[in-house]
């Protein structure tokens, strides 16, 4: 099964996006901070990670700079709810696979997980 | 991955590229004092604009998100779903005023550069095909051979570009095509975005420019982001127009004076 984890601030947002994510069929897990995330990265198994881009102890960037930098196949999708477009365009530039501007519906979530798997 | 301090070390980067610290000021030719306020205030407004952005999104993101399940689970035609189904445009309408509003407050063409207009077009179309605007639609791309180059601000005319190539994503169905096409008309860079939709109503088209105007009321639009584009298009020196015939689709068209 695939297995998927979440990063975002906010416990109703990482709810929502496991839920989605559970009943496509994959494994999903959500964390609350970066460092949790990178434990989970490093410890192996991960297929694909969904990250928040404005959160209060580190910027979704930097996360993302630090998961390519430690795994550079690993698929990022990036989610926001503030998309500047210097935001937008330096994450596609540090390679995220995608990125959704929050309110996204279901099947825009779906999709990019599907695509960046397939990549 | 730092793990504490605020704002984020991104963010930090961007702060120091808009504002200049107050001492510097005193350095500042009284003659280019107001400018530079009126600078200062803009990228507050922006800022400001992508906080509410931010803090609005996530919630309304719940929301929507949450209807989105029970819509599933309402039966057709009841009642229950006719509520869900108007929480659901309101919380779309709510999504568009805010991007507008961020759209709005960006920063004005003070940050002109010589562009190769080609180069804005592809970065502008491969931005659609990794967001969520693409929604299934096929972006396709016409450009010469020839550099095309222009002074303008990038930033806003990818602004200009993602408008117009959301107005023809919205104009048609959910699998249509979108062509992006660069070419040169004597002094002129010519940038047509045209849709294969079912074209604009005579009725409704002498209004397309107008602010809040919008056919797709109650469905999510602002009726701000052809007015915004127009308004972006004049700051770069250019003229923005639409061609529209009934069955037969629409062409928006951005023309923008050449650099020799």
């Amino acid at each position: 099964v695939t297995r998927i984890i979440v990063l975002d601030d906010e416990q109703v947002v990482r709810d929502l996006m496991v839920e989605i994510l559970e009943r496509a069929g994959y494994d999903v897990e959500a964390v609350e901070f970066s460092r949790e995330l990178i434990d989970l990265v490093e410890a192996g198994g991960v297929d694909l990670v969904v990250t928040d881009l404005v959160m209060p102890e580190v910027s979704g960037l930097d996360v993302l700079e630090q998961l390519k930098l430690r795994s550079p196949e690993l698929p990022v999708i990036v989610v926001t709810g503030a998309s500047t477009e210097h935001n937008v365009t330096r994450a596609v530039e540090l390679g995220a696979a995608a990125v959704l501007m929050k309110p996204f519906k279901h099947g825009e979530l779906r999709n990019a997980v599907a695509r960046a798997l397939d990549d | 991955v730092p793990t504490t301090g605020q704002p984020s070390r991104s963010d930090q980067r961007r702060l120091s590229e808009t504002f200049t610290p107050p001492g510097a000021l005193l350095q500042v030719p009284a003659e280019e004092l107001p400018q530079l306020l009126e600078r200062w205030r803009l990228a507050a407004v922006g800022q400001l604009a992508a906080g509410v952005a931010h803090e609005i999104n996530n919630p309304l993101f719940a929301i929507l998100g949450t209807i989105e399940f029970m819509l599933e689970e309402a039966p057709p035609g009841s009642e229950l779903r006719d509520r869900l189904e108007r929480i659901q445009r309101s919380g779309e309408e709510i999504r568009e005023i805010v991007r507008a509003l961020v759209e709005f407050a960006r920063e004005p063409a003070v940050d002109r550069h010589r562009l190769w207009l080609a180069d804005v077009c592809a970065q502008t179309v491969q931005l659609v095909r990794r967001s969520s605007l693409a929604k299934g639609i096929e972006v396709v791309e016409r450009y010469p051979e020839e550099p095309i180059v222009v002074d303008a601000s990038a930033n806003q005319l990818k602004q200009i570009l993602l408008a117009l190539i959301r107005n023809a994503q919205q104009a048609q169905p959910a699998d249509g095509q979108v062509e992006v096409e660069l070419l040169r008309e004597a002094t002129h860079a010519v940038v047509r975005v045209r849709d294969h939709g079912p074209g604009i109503d005579e009725a409704v088209f002498p209004h397309i420019f107008e602010p809040f105007f919008t056919t797709r009321l109650g469905a999510g639009a602002s009726g701000l982001g052809l007015t915004v584009a127009l308004g972006l298009a004049q700051l770069q020196g250019g003229e923005l127009k639409a061609e529209s015939e009934l069955g037969g689709g629409s062409t928006f068209t951005l023309r923008l004076p050449v650099v020799p």
